[in-house]
């Protein structure tokens, strides 16, 4: 593992805990470093405690840290909740007034950050700024990148405002240089000179469907999904495209059934609850062969269930969601990088095989923010839609049964293309058709999509591998679970424990061939993620009759690297207990 | 099933599933002609519908067809019109499909105000399942799923669209076909939503609502001297309860949501450049 740094600031919401955490972030992504973060949301509108963890590498990291190096409280609520989550030689940086009790080895610092917004400064809200201050001189950040960062953000507020938010930075600076002698090692990461682009979850989802040439985005509002329409409610029109907020979910994915079936290309974004309501319309866009990309961004459920806090209990709807056997395709990034992929990818795949592709994110994954690599435009997946050119005299035939599932698809619009699409079984031409030949001849080839992108260039090679390729113990996981999986590999390996992952991107149709090859390696499977069921290790099982030990956590927050780790070593002696018997028994 | 008249065109030469003596086959009949009248390219002719006997319109005529899900067919017909300006958008669907289970949608295609056209097909019953009370039902109270009677009123399909800002709203009737043929042009052309019910007999299922006779009897048309601009006299016309008026009862004229997108299209330019290396800058 690299250099790195675990920092959490925790406060009460309106306090400025995430801009400080988000400024952090934006300095030290110019500066090349690697971030990963994660936030809590408070259920209240208003108010309410909340925090943001940023963990700073110099190399790339896969989770956003489990103990916290250096911890910043604004209250004692703060200080009561997050201290036992520091590190036993961790640092405290908090408002002078918190009462923290002494432990050896750790370093506490003091400021009277409210004393100094409100009193010198004049203006409570600056106490971030103030915070900051102190934060620049403890833990190495040039003051200079912080001014620069300051200048940009409030440049547009007037020189009064900037200078009051500079002099509250200062300020900060020089209680801290007065006042706190560094007692403690952490420090900001060094960089590198690649500088990097720090972003959301839900950022690069909709940043990655502008480059695969989103133009129409339908979508309602709902947590924690609605940051998506938001940000292409001010960027998508600037490429000509549209975002209309509708009545409700089923309007939202209605006209985008419309507006694709019209030739653009098109996507709506949800939740759960949303994804509920979707699901007779993603069967019309699978028996009518519309493409549409549809965004889950997964939060607690079932009901309106926990809406700022992520899980990842949305598969078996997306996987079979909706009535009658409903060809569709469920992709799930692991990351915040890997939106950017998937997304891009759910387009190529639904516009190649004209049917509807769920992209499965967690509100873990939605709200982080978390650095890429700029270059990441340049290997997006791209395909688009097979088109008719019909005006050979022969009449066009829709759904034209060949040697391919997918049949060219005639825009409105097209000379001698007209046809219907429609949600009825029917036959080449669209015509309603309920006999059982028919029936059967375009089930099957709605599903013989599935076998064709299972084997496409496109789905090939995207299960992420991790650890030791002989190793005995397995883990299966998918989308934001994938991270904490990779450092608990890298645990069990310094444990002396073999163990291996892969973790599937498309999941459905599955990578047959990587996962079978996968199970036949190794002894143990387990299942890691956010669900009560055990979602995914139901279907692996099904799927592949095999055992899993499934590891499950539904508390809104991610699975911890120890928790797999400890899976791991259980599932190790258990192996290990299990051989020596046999060995016993043959000797 | 009864022999159409394709002297138009306009017909797919699909066979039409309704009944005999069925008033859709005059809708039908009508819309065609408007086609023909309008000399609209089938190619640029985009019909969407949800679920039902009136639902099945798109399968008999030439043009692209979208017979879609329950309810469904406006916000369809919204996302088709959005990405292809070009097209003439014309929706159709029931009382039960646009009123009841589609019943969310119709006020919001109406205050957008996009660019198409509805024709409502009010039989005032369910005629693809046989016969259940629809949300226009009132003189035939006892159907299938109400052998007491009734749970609620009727709702006025018109007079809601009036109230849900429909910038054109008639009202027409399946057996006087010249009239509601120049009714479907005039809404055609009308630029935003206009929205047409059409009054229209079921004959297997609710013959009492629609009764031919009794409409022709109660049947009058809006007032020449009426101004299409006076919602409320509109209204009032719309909710008669002693005659059913005939025409034109709203027409005005306001941004659709196409120009509504253009001008965002127009502001967003305004706010920076929308090449993905200018929108990744921001993240910088």
């Amino acid at each position: 593992m690299h250099p790195d740094l675990v920092l959490r600031i925790a406060g009460e919401s309106g306090e400025g805990v995430i801009t400080i955490g988000e400024t952090l972030c934006r300095i030290a992504a110019r500066e090349g470093v690697h971030i990963v973060t994660f936030r809590t949301f408070p259920a209240e509108i208003k108010g309410g405690a909340c925090m943001i963890q940023v963990r700073l590498s110099e190399g790339p990291i896969p989770y956003h840290g489990e103990q916290v190096d250096f911890l910043v409280c604004l209250n004692q609520v703060a200080v009561d909740e997050n201290l036992p989550d520091l590190k036993e030689n961790g640092a405290l940086l908090c408002e002078a007034e918190c009462d923290v009790s002494e432990q050896p080895g750790r370093t506490v610092y003091k400021v009277p950050f409210d004393r100094i917004a409100t009193r010198e400064i004049g203006s409570r809200i600056s106490k971030n700024i103030v915070v900051l201050g102190s934060l620049s001189h403890l833990l190495a950040i040039p003051k200079k990148s912080i001014e620069a960062f300051i200048s940009e953000k409030f440049a547009r507020k007037g020189k009064t405002v900037l200078d009051h938010n500079l002099e509250a930075l200062q300020k900060g600076v020089d209680f801290a240089e007065q006042h706190l002698a560094k007692k403690d090692p952490y420090k900001l990461p060094g960089g590198s000179d690649q500088k990097r682009l720090l972003m959301t979850g839900n950022e690069a989802i909709a940043l990655s469907a502008v480059a695969a040439g989103l133009k129409y985005f339908f979508g309602y509002p709902i947590t924690p999904a609605s940051e998506i329409m938001e940000w292409l409610a001010v960027h998508l029109p600037k490429v000509g495209g549209v975002v209309l907020q509708t009545e409700d979910e089923i309007s939202a994915v209605c006209s985008v059934a419309g507006a694709s079936w019209a030739g653009g290309r098109s996507m709506t974004s949800t939740s759960g609850p949303g994804l509920s309501l979707m699901s007779e319309t993603v069967g019309l866009l699978s028996m009518a062969e519309i493409p549409a990309v549809i965004v889950d961004s997964q939060r607690g459920g079932p009901s309106t269930g926990m809406p700022t806090k992520t899980e990842q209990s949305d598969l078996f709807l997306a996987l079979y969601g909706s009535h009658g056997d409903v060809a569709r395709v469920v992709m799930a990034p692991t990351s915040v990088a890997d939106c950017f992929r998937v997304t891009a990818l759910a387009f190529a795949i639904a516009e190649k095989y004209q049917l509807p592709v769920i992209v499965l994110v967690d509100q873990a994954t939605s709200a982080r923010l978390e650095t890429i690599d700029p270059q990441i435009l340049d290997r997006l997946p791209q395909a688009s839609r097979l088109c008719a050119a019909p005006g050979d005299g022969a009449p066009y035939a829709r759904y034209r049964l060949t040697d391919s599932p997918v049949s060219p698809a005639a825009i409105p619009g097209t000379e001698g293309g007209e046809h219907m699409v429609t949600g009825m079984e029917h036959d080449e031409f669209g015509n309603f058709a309920c006999d059982d030949e028919t029936h059967t001849a375009m089930t099957v080839k709605r599903f013989r999509k599935l076998d064709e992108i299972e084997n496409d260039p496109l789905t090939q090679d995207l299960c992420t591998r991790l650890g030791d390729e002989n190793g005995e113990i397995g883990v299966v996981t998918w989308g934001s679970t994938a991270g904490p999986v990779e450092e608990a590999l890298a645990v069990a390996k310094g444990l002396g424990i073999s163990a291996q992952a892969i973790i599937p991107r498309v999941l459905n149709p599955l990578p047959h061939k990587e996962l079978k090859a996968f199970f036949g390696k190794v002894k143990r499977v387990i299942v890691p993620e956010l669900n009560f069921l055990g979602q995914f290790a139901s279907v692996l099982r099904s799927t592949y009759r095999i055992p899993t030990i499934g590891l499950t956590k539904i508390k809104g927050v991610p699975l911890e690297p120890r928790e797999i780790v400890e899976k791991i070593v259980e599932a190790a002696s258990a192996s290990n207990v299990r051989s020596m018997k046999r060995y016993g028994r043959a000797g | 099933m009864e022999e159409l008249d394709n002297s138009c065109g306009y017909l797919s030469g699909v066979s039409p599933v309704w009944c005999s003596g069925c008033g859709y086959y005059g809708i039908l009949s009508a819309l065609v002609e408007a086609f023909a009248d309008l000399d609209l390219p089938t190619k640029e002719l985009a019909l969407v519908s949800g679920i039902g006997c009136s639902s099945r319109l798109p399968y008999f005529v030439k043009a692209y067809g979208f017979h879609s899900i329950h309810g469904r067919g406006l916000p369809i017909a919204q996302g088709v019109k959005t990405a292809n300006p070009n097209l003439t958008v014309v929706a159709v669907g029931g009382d039960g499909d646009g009123l009841a289970i589609g019943g969310g949608h119709f006020p919001h295609v109406a205050r957008n105000n996009v660019d198409m056209t509805y024709l409502l097909f009010n039989n005032a019953i369910y005629g693809m399942t046989k016969g259940q009370f629809s949300p226009t039902t009132t003189l035939y109270p006892v159907t299938k799923t109400s052998p007491f009677g009734l749970a609620g009123d009727a709702v006025n399909p018109s007079a809601l669209a009036i109230v849900y800002g429909a910038s054109f709203v008639a009202r027409g009737f399946s057996v006087k076909k010249e009239h509601l043929k120049s009714l479907i042009i005039e809404a055609i052309r009308h630029r935003g939503f206009s929205f047409v019910e059409i009054l229209s007999s079921c004959s297997s299922f609710n013959t009492t609502d629609m009764n031919v006779a009794r409409i022709i009897r109660g049947l009058t048309m809006v007032p020449n001297d009426h101004d299409p601009k006076d919602s409320i006299e509109a209204l009032r016309l719309a909710t008669d309860k002693e005659k059913i008026h005939l025409g034109v009862l709203v027409r005005n004229e306001r941004p659709t949501l196409g120009d509504r997108f253009q001008e965002a299209q127009q502001k967003a330019k305004g706010r920076g450049s929308g090449t993905v290396e200018a929108l990744l800058g921001q993240f910088a």
